[in-house]
Parts: C-alpha cells; sequence; structure tokens
C-alpha cells in the first residue's frame, strides 16, 4: 500500500485513531512513515507540555543596559577555548551583592548618559527665597519595569536639604518594604535615607554636609523583611539628580 | 528589515547594530528558558546578561553556515544554567558539609533540554495566524480530534487537517532550526 498522507501523519502524531483505512497496518511495516510520525510526535509532546510560563517574556531593560556597559571595552576574545567565558573567575567567588552593586555601577553611567533628566527650578507662585532651589530627577525603571517616578531636591540652605520621592507603578510585596538610597556613581558608597510609605512616597532629610555632587543617584531598592541594612541589589527605580 | 540571516552574519562580523538587533529578537527567548530553568528573576538576568556578552566575544567561533544563531545563543544558555546549577550544588554540598552529619545529598535536578523546546514551541504558537492557532491549542491542550476540533469551530474537516499539518511543520522546522536538536 502507498505511504499514508502528511496530514494523516500529523493525526497519528497527536494521537488519533481511526484516520487510517488499514488500521494502522502500514505504519507497522513502513519504516519512512514511523519515522515521520516519530518525528512529529516529539514535537506534539514538547507542545503538550507548554504552559503559560513558558511564553517567552523580555527581561528588565537594565539586562541591556549592562550588556552594553560590559561589550563597550570587551574586545573579542576569539582565541579561546572554553565556548563562553562570561564571567572573570573572581566573580563566581565573590558575593553577589558587591557583583551586582558593580554591574548596577555601569547602569549608573548610562542612566546618567541618556536615561534621565534633570532640571531646576522655582516653584511657581514661591519665591525662590522661600522655597530654595528645587532640582527635579526622573526615576527610571531598573529592576521594576512598572516602575516610575521622580525625586524632588529641595535646598534651602546648605544645611537644610531634603528629597522627596514619589514612586507609581511599585507592586505590594508581602515581607518585603521599598527603602531609598543616595549613592556615588561607583554604587560601592551608599546612604540609605529611609522607607517609603504604602502610596510609594516619602520626604527624607538628606544629611547635613553630604556631598551631594558625589551621591548623586537615588535608588530606591526592594528590601526583604530580614533585618538585613544592606542593600538588596534589586533597584526597583534609580535615577541621578544633577547638582 | 533585515532577515535573521543577515543579523547573524552581522554579529559575527562585529556588527554592533546586529548586537542590539539580536538581543531584540532573541533575548525573551534566553531570559525565559533561564527564568524556567532557575526559578528566579535575579539569576535569569544574570543568565541573559552572560549570554550575550559572552556570545559577542566568542563570535568568533560562532558559524552562520552551521546554524541559527538563536540557536547558539540558546546553546550557551544551557551551558550557562548547567554552569550556575554545578555551582549550586557545590555550594550546597559545602553548607551541608558544616551544616550537618552525614545524610543522603539531595540531587538537584539538571536544567532539562525539553525547557528550550516548549518556549520555543510557545514563541512559535504566538506567531501563529488564526485559525492555526486556535487548532493546534485545541489539540494541544484540550486534546481534541480533528473532527472535535472541526465542530467545534464549524470549520471543515479537510480546512482542520491541513491547518494541523502546516502548523505542526512548523513547529517542527522552528525546533530544528534554533532547538535543542530533536
Amino acid at each position: 500500500m502507498s505511504h499514508y498522507d502528511e496530514e494523516t501523519l500529523a493525526l497519528l502524531a497527536l494521537g488519533e485513531s481511526g484516520v487510517t483505512a488499514d488500521d494502522g497496518a502500514h505504519l507497522r511495516e513502513c519504516e519512512q512513515c514511523r519515522a515521520a510520525v516519530e518525528q512529529l510526535r516529539a514535537v506534539v509532546a514538547a507542545g503538550r507540555g507548554v504552559t503559560a510560563d513558558d511564553r517567552p517574556v523580555a527581561p528588565s531593560p537594565a539586562v541591556w543596559d549592562r550588556i552594553v556597559a560590559e561589550t563597550a571595552t570587551a574586545a573579542p576574545d576569539a582565541a579561546d577555548i572554553a565556548p563562553v567565558v562570561p564571567l572573570d573567575s573572581r566573580r563566581e567567588r565573590r558575593p553577589r551583592r558587591l557583583w551586582s552593586l558593580t554591574a548596577a555601577a555601569a547602569v549608573g553611567i548610562i542612566l546618567g548618559a541618556g536615561s534621565t533628566y534633570a532640571l531646576t527650578r522655582s516653584t511657581p507662585g514661591v519665591s525662590p527665597g522661600d522655597q530654595g532651589q528645587v532640582t527635579v530627577a526622573a526615576l527610571d525603571p531598573l529592576d521594576d519595569p512598572t516602575a516610575k517616578g521622580d525625586a524632588v531636591l529641595r535646598v534651602s540652605s546648605p544645611t537644610q536639604r531634603t528629597v522627596t520621592v514619589s514612586v507609581q507603578g511599585l507592586p505590594t510585596k508581602p515581607g518585603a518594604f521599598y527603602e531609598v538610597w543616595l549613592m556615588d556613581p561607583s554604587n560601592a558608597h551608599l546612604v540609605a535615607l529611609g522607607v517609603l510609605d504604602a502610596s510609594g512616597k516619602g520626604s527624607f532629610v538628606v544629611p547635613a554636609g553630604l556631598d551631594l555632587s558625589r551621591y548623586s543617584a537615588v535608588d530606591v531598592s526592594l528590601q526583604p523583611m530580614n533585618g538585613s541594612p544592606l542593600h538588596s541589589s534589586n533597584s526597583a527605580v534609580r535615577g541621578t539628580i544633577a547638582t | 528589515m533585515q532577515s535573521d540571516l543577515e543579523v547573524a552574519e552581522g554579529f559575527r562580523d562585529g556588527d554592533e547594530a546586529c548586537l542590539g538587533e539580536a538581543y531584540r529578537r532573541w533575548s525573551s527567548l534566553v531570559y525565559t528558558v533561564a527564568l524556567r530553568s532557575l526559578g528566579n528573576r535575579e539569576d535569569a538576568e544574570d543568565v541573559t546578561q552572560l549570554v550575550f556578552v559572552g556570545a559577542w566575544k566568542g563570535r568568533g567561533r560562532y558559524d552562520p553556515a552551521a546554524g541559527s544563531l538563536a540557536g547558539w545563543l540558546l546553546g550557551i544558555t544551557r551551558n550557562t544554567i548547567a554552569d550556575r546549577w554545578a555551582a549550586t550544588a557545590k555550594d550546597r554540598r559545602v553548607l551541608q558539609a558544616v551544616t550537618t552529619t552525614a545524610g543522603p545529598e539531595p540531587v538537584a535536578a539538571p536544567p532539562s533540554d525539553s525547557i528550550t523546546d516548549r518556549v520555543l514551541i510557545a514563541d512559535e504558537l504566538q506567531r501563529l495566524g488564526q485559525p492555526a492557532r486556535q487548532i493546534v491549542e485545541l489539540a494541544f491542550f484540550e486534546d481534541l480530534t480533528h473532527a472535535q476540533i472541526a465542530d467545534r469551530l464549524s470549520m471543515p474537516l479537510g480546512t482542520v487537517k491541513s491547518h494541523i499539518k502546516r502548523s505542526l511543520d512548523r513547529l517542527r522546522t522552528r525546533l530544528e532550526a534554533d532547538g535543542v536538536a530533536l
């Protein structure tokens, strides 16, 4: 008998019965048709295992920023034997926190260059003398693609400085809270300012004497409620105050 | 628009725009395979970064004639994930050694090739037009026969059959091109 047509092979791969006139007798004899069905069966088996979680989702925009930062200085290493040279070996042994912050440092540079804006203005209707100098920095999404906001720095006098942070789109996470930090561009030095309220807002005093031209990055991190005073390395949003 | 092959050739030749384009086209696959394998976003993002940086640095070893760039990236993804698993297993052994007396070592499930195939199929299903996609989904996920699908969608049997045949072919082609060899 002749080979099954391709539609029949597809139905057999799906496990349908009663789709052949000879009750599958040909399949037992014909290696070619059997191989074709087996191949499609593997596709069907993989396909039936697909769940909603298998649908491709995009990584956060911060990943691309880190790749740009890392490849900008990278010469090709075509001579290497290993298929991939993903990390320098030190990294594996360093605490992940340090590494994340180093990677984030590179991001900070990019953000500073491109994706933040800052402007200096006086609040309308209020004379500069009352309100002092006001600087607004956009807080752009980093690890949390849904969040964004701004940080407003008010300088009434050199010792009276406040940062008011407002972030929209922060998901509520049980057992976690959002903390505001000032960082220097290396991200190696951080000053914790305080915790955002449930609406994603907070106003904080900048420690007198802190050099804001150095601690210019405003970072909002998602902190697990585990008592650790350290930055979680999970930054929801970040921006730079241009002073 | 550039073809996938043009992007792949540009990538190999060190064209930075093609790195960006490759990331735009395939980072979701890499990231999702990593996310499904490792179970958390942070590790999956690290892997995605490692894969693209590693691939870019090692682009001299990529041969577009030997296979798709997506497949090559997913191969690197699997290696990177396997390294992650090995490192985690080692950490666990060390931790066990210091915190417990002897005991059976829990066996970590290795990352499975089937994750890559599932993510590729999920991706290709999303690219199928209608009614092909609905037909395949009814066959896959509701286990309907082609006759039941024809009945449900009020379509001729022959139409349903030819959609099933063409869609399965397309999924197979995609797995052959970008997947872990079937």
